[in-house]
């Protein structure tokens, strides 16, 4: 029986180290990994012409998002709507959620400074969380119709998914 | 196995996990390969 539970320690422990260890690698690195989350976005030239039309994310189905507070980036989904630009964090109601979208969070309390990468350009944006409002209804229907993905403006609403507009820095 | 060559043998089996992962290249990726494999064939 010792021997068992010895043996279920190692089968645990050698695949939680590794984990650990590609994380904890993976926090510095120029951009996330498509399972964990990464350090500044460094590469790719920063855009500095005028409020871009975002229609052609309309096509692309994750971007590089990251926060200044603090200095981490993730994939996210990305919602065009009315030429405005979304993201969009779910199951923020469940604990697990919470834990997993932790980046909701921090961009909710954070100091609003985001960079976000898309096709190896970066945009300097801020991020706003939206709570309500009609372009809501949009975001859902996007949200349904990009990734398959039905969610309403209620759900929006009610907090289970939080939405953020990546809007031009020093403009909310 | 005793307990403290039990803890012993977790050390070591730590170190060259981290070793592995850090030094030799391609395991990192391979890893990730397969966790994200495993991951979009069982989470649901």
């Amino acid at each position: 029986m010792k021997l068992i539970v010895q043996l279920l320690g190692i089968i645990i422990l050698i695949p939680l180290v590794a984990i650990g260890t590609l994380r904890y690698q993976h926090q510095d690195a120029d951009g996330p990994s498509l399972l964990f989350p990464g350090g500044q976005l460094v590469s790719g030239p920063l855009y500095t012409g005028p409020e871009p039309n975002w229609s052609f994310t309309e096509n692309i189905q994750t971007i590089e998002l990251q926060l200044t507070e603090p200095t981490s980036s993730r994939f996210v989904w990305v919602l065009p709507v009315d030429g405005r630009l979304f993201v969009a964090s779910g199951y923020m109601n469940s604990v697990l959620g919470r834990l997993w979208k932790h980046w909701a969070i921090q961009a909710d309390e954070g100091n609003g400074e985001a960079v976000i990468r898309i096709n190896d350009t970066r945009y300097n944006r801020q991020i706003v969380r939206i709570h309500q409002g009609n372009i809501l209804d949009g975001v859902a229907t996007v949200m349904t119709n990009k990734y398959g993905s039905p969610t309403t403006r209620q759900e929006i609403e009610a907090g289970n998914t939080w939405v953020f507009e990546l809007t031009a820095r020093g403009r909310q | 196995m005793r307990w403290t060559n039990y803890l012993l043998l977790c050390v070591a089996l730590s170190v060259i996990t981290v070793a592995s992962v850090v030094l030799v290249p391609g395991v990192a990726n391979a890893i990730e390969t397969e966790l994200l494999s495993f991951l979009s064939t069982n989470a649901r």
